[in-house]
């Protein structure tokens, strides 16, 4: 197995890893919303589009103004993307 | 242009359809594609997206094939591929030559959505068919006419 191979695996693994605890970030940010909102009115779990991400991401910052679970979601995806470019030059991409 | 979908969460399975407009020489073609993504999908991704394809040959027909490629985003966000062996290469043949003759790289923006995580991004190997011809330039909105005439002016031009 050549070490682009390997540095290709290592990059994915990291940007999966980074993807993976973005995630863990968005639906903690969730819990802490559905905290202070009234039974009947939470925020689901499930079923993800832009719109909500922003809606989730505001609604965290207005209820929890000292919180940095959004700041700690935004730099795994910022890791996660920089593993992902690792693939694509580890793939040929960027020559 | 396209529209994709599939199902899973660290590795997916996924297909769609595109259709490709050619500025060069107004063939607008069809595409249908399955292939897998690795990284995180979001449990059961879809996504539509618009890019640009260069090094078509006037028939579209070297955009069938094999092409591995990467995307990443949370809703919007961006992808990139180029010829490669596609899916049935093994794991060398996933590898990319974007600066080879007749390979054809694609890049662009998508917005999508997942049902696990607005957070989503990965490696992707896919195989399109051959290309459904279904004519020449009815397809062309206001910004495909302008790129259609700067590329004929780029030719007459010697570029």
């Amino acid at each position: 197995m050549s070490t682009r191979v390997i540095v290709g695996i290592a990059c994915l693994s990291a940007a999966t890893t980074g993807l993976i605890v973005a995630n863990m970030f968005l639906y903690m940010m969730i819990g802490e919303i559905n905290r202070k909102r009234a039974e009947g009115n939470l925020v689901s779990y499930f079923g993800f589009a832009f719109p909500k991400m922003q809606r989730i991401f505001s609604e965290y910052r207005v209820k929890y103004p000292n919180g940095r679970l959004h700041i700690y979601a935004l730099v795994a995806f910022a890791a996660a993307m920089v593993g992902l470019l690792g693939v694509a030059r580890a793939l040929g991409f960027f020559g | 242009m396209g529209a994709s979908g599939g199902v899973g969460g660290v590795g997916s399975a996924g297909g769609g359809m595109e259709m490709v407009v050619n500025y060069d020489s107004g063939q607008v073609s069809g595409f249908y594609f399955g292939g897998l993504q690795l990284g995180w999908n979001g449990g059961a991704p879809g996504s539509v997206y618009s890019g640009y394809a260069y090094g078509l040959n006037g028939s579209n027909s070297n955009y069938g094939g094999g092409f591995t490629g990467f995307n990443g985003g949370l809703g919007p966000g961006v992808f990139g591929a180029s010829t490669s062996g596609g899916l049935t290469g093994g794991v060398s043949g996933l590898a990319v030559r974007p600066s080879a003759p007749g390979a054809v790289n694609v890049g662009g923006l998508s917005f999508g959505g997942g049902l696990l995580g607005g957070f989503s991004g990965g490696l992707t190997a896919t195989n399109y068919t051959s290309p459904i011809q279904m004519g020449k330039f009815w397809a062309f909105d206001v910004g495909d006419w302008a790129m259609y005439a700067a590329k004929q002016v780029c030719k007459a031009a010697g570029f």
